[in-house]
């Protein structure tokens, strides 16, 4: 995660607009990322970054420097994104709009590109079975490598709620996972090794 | 089929104990539900580690810029129509307060004036009573009664601020120890 220093956090929390937008320049990325899991298209995950950072930007004297940012940050972004995901009881990915992403370059030539694009619609409709809360707690939990406490922080649950819907939110991936992949686990019944072993 | 522990573990993080293996291991030899969840999970967590953090479309700093200068405007329009919903709402009650009077105004504006009149008077009056009393006192008291009282009430706060300090001098001095 990104570390800001905390005097540009200060100057931002006493009014400094410069401050503040360098805020936006280092966090726009993990915000807008968050967003994109949790909403499944660009659109809204730009207007909900863009609202996660002015409602930072109102209460960000209230944040306590004790804490840590990105937690703080992510948190108005999983709250305003589990709103919106209430709001609208929708959440299926809108593949046509997928193609305005700006993924990151993990190597070069159209079929790289192909596979990358398949691999964003494939995690977007796994994630799409999930819940609100449960949605978020994945993404910070693979994608921040945020511990349980301060997912529980983030989401404001118990830190056993949190392993719990984690536990959940894996068995229901692995379980979308297989129906969406029933004729090669009906052809590959065969004995793998665990992950966890 | 009972799969309650076999669950956990392939789904878990943790790393199993050889006892743990050696019983997942047995269990995935005859449970076709767990055979399909170990790789299924192991496909989506693999998926996952490999797919990045996507970013937004270049010039999001700037676009917030302008969001923000809209909000801004946004909340001093909200606030501009607050001001005025509050005048009006100040000006309804007076005018409500006023109509009756108006009637009245409307319909004997000689003896409203009157009774105005009349109240001011009376206030007057009483003003005029209160300084009368207390010219009288003035005049009855002596001067060494007043140098007493004067002397007497500089005392007593003497000693009031003086105990004041005192014990906010032994409290912090506890608080040190």
């Amino acid at each position: 995660m990104i570390n800001l220093e905390p005097e540009v956090i200060q100057e931002a929390q006493k009014g400094d607009p410069e401050a503040f937008t360098q805020v936006v320049e280092a966090y726009q990325r993990p915000v807008f990322n968050l967003c994109y899991r949790m909403l499944g298209n660009p659109e809204d995950a730009e207007d909900a970054a863009q609202e996660t950072f002015l409602r930072a930007y109102d209460h960000i004297r209230r944040y306590d420097q004790g804490r840590s940012f990105s937690t703080w940050l992510l948190s108005i972004a999983a709250h305003y994104c589990i709103d919106q995901l209430r709001k609208r009881r929708m959440t299926f990915l809108s593949i046509d709009t997928l193609p305005n992403l700006d993924i990151p370059d993990a190597g070069s030539g159209p079929e790289a590109a192909y596979h990358r694009h398949e691999d964003q619609q494939r995690i977007q409709t796994l994630l799409s079975s999930l819940g609100g809360q449960d949605r978020a707690a994945v993404v910070m939990y693979y994608w921040y490598d945020f511990s349980y406490e301060e997912i529980a922080e983030s989401l404001s649950l118990t830190i056993s709620a949190v392993k719990s819907r984690l536990h959940r939110a894996r068995l229901s991936l692995a379980q979308t996972w297989v129906d969406q992949n029933a004729m090669k686990y009906s052809a590959e019944r065969k004995h793998h090794e665990s992950h966890a072993i | 089929m009972n799969h309650t522990p076999y669950k956990d573990w392939l789904l878990s993080d943790d790393l199993l104990s050889a006892e743990q293996t050696k019983a997942l291991q047995e269990h995935l030899r005859t449970c076709e539900v767990c055979q399909q969840l170990e790789p299924a999970w192991s496909d989506v967590h693999t998926l996952i580690q490999k797919t990045p953090l996507v970013q937004p479309i270049p010039g999001f700093t700037d676009r917030w810029q302008f969001r923000l200068i809209a909000h801004k405007m946004q909340k001093q329009r909200h606030l501009a129509w607050m001001l005025w919903g509050v005048c009006a709402g100040i000006a309804l009650i007076l005018l409500g307060i006023f109509s009756t009077q108006i009637l009245e105004i409307l319909d004997s504006p000689g003896s409203l004036i009157l009774v105005w009149v009349s109240r001011l008077t009376g206030v007057l009056s009483l003003y005029w009573a209160a300084q009368n009393m207390l010219g009288a006192i003035v005049e009855y008291i002596p001067a060494i009664t007043w140098f007493g009282m004067v002397l007497g009430i500089g005392m007593v706060s003497f000693l009031s601020v003086s105990w004041l300090a005192m014990v906010r001098r032994l409290t912090i001095a506890r608080r040190l120890a």
